[in-house]
């Protein structure tokens, strides 16, 4: 802490502002949360959809070659 | 099944703790820390930026920036100063893109500026001592030039360690604390040329 000689009134009065805030004030603050949170969820989503698709066609085709190298192996 | 935490009477590290164990979409816990907190928060945004009408988006930032970075808040310092912290970054990069614009007095312009605030005394008259006491803090930071404003608030307002003010603004410690000093002598100047006048 700042130890000052230069302090006392009126000086001490700035650690005791406050200001009213509007009757909104948190509900805007609730709803800044969740638009935030909801962008950065479709953002991870978009990124999200595209790589489970590819992994999924990936699978896909790798169970594809593997039943066809079977069919070929002699009987 | 366990109650759920009367929040008012958890202090603001323990609500901390809850908002970040919170479920996701709970935001109660974090909500109580904002109601504790926006007044004075709103006051700070208000007198650091000079901007009445932009204070309270900057506030809600404030906020939404807090709750987003909650999980690095370390224990070292209290929530309130952690919150200072964001609050004077957020003002502080705020008035530099202001400045950038041209819209406004750079933080190194010096100079008391003329405020028609300052002669609020009849109307003041007429209100409760502490909202006349507050409107004359305003008036009179208001005035002052940035370069003393900023880390008059910064010091005595948020209660910040020199070190970090300097850092914060980029100058030395001896500059933070010489304008400091001048800034209170200012300061104290003016709020009893405001009584005075007040009285008159």
């Amino acid at each position: 802490m700042n130890q000052d000689p230069e302090l006392g009134q009126p000086i001490e009065l700035l650690s005791q502002q406050e200001h009213e805030t509007g009757a909104d004030f948190l509900n805007r603050v609730r709803n800044r949360i969740h638009r935030r949170t909801a962008t950065s969820q479709v953002a991870s989503f978009s990124w999200y959809l595209p790589r489970s698709v590819l992994l999924e066609m990936a699978g896909l085709l790798s169970h594809v070659a593997q039943s066809l190298a079977g069919r070929k192996e002699p009987k | 099944m366990s109650l759920p935490p009367d929040y008012m009477e958890l202090d603001d590290e323990e609500l901390l703790r809850q908002a970040l164990t919170a479920r996701e979409g709970d935001l109660r816990a974090f909500e109580q820390l904002v109601l504790r907190h926006q007044r004075r928060i709103l006051a700070d945004c208000r007198y650091l930026t000079r901007e009445p009408d932009t204070s309270e988006d900057l506030a809600q930032e404030v906020f939404v920036k807090a709750y987003f970075g909650m999980q690095r808040f370390e224990s070292r310092s209290s929530f309130r100063h952690w919150l200072q912290r964001i609050k004077v970054n957020h003002c502080l990069n705020h008035m530099k893109k202001r400045d950038s614009r041209g819209h406004s007095v750079g933080l190194d312009d010096e100079g008391t500026e003329q405020h028609a605030e300052l002669h609020v005394a009849p109307a003041a008259e007429q209100e409760l001592e502490s909202e006349a006491m507050r409107r004359r803090v305003e008036a009179i930071l208001h005035a002052m030039p940035p370069t003393l404003r900023v880390p008059l608030i910064m010091c005595d307002m948020d209660e910040l360690p020199y070190e970090e003010i300097a850092n914060s603004l980029g100058i030395g410690l001896s500059a933070v604390k010489m304008r400091i000093r001048r800034a209170r002598e200012q300061f104290r100047a003016m709020y009893e040329a405001v009584q005075q006048q007040e009285k008159a």
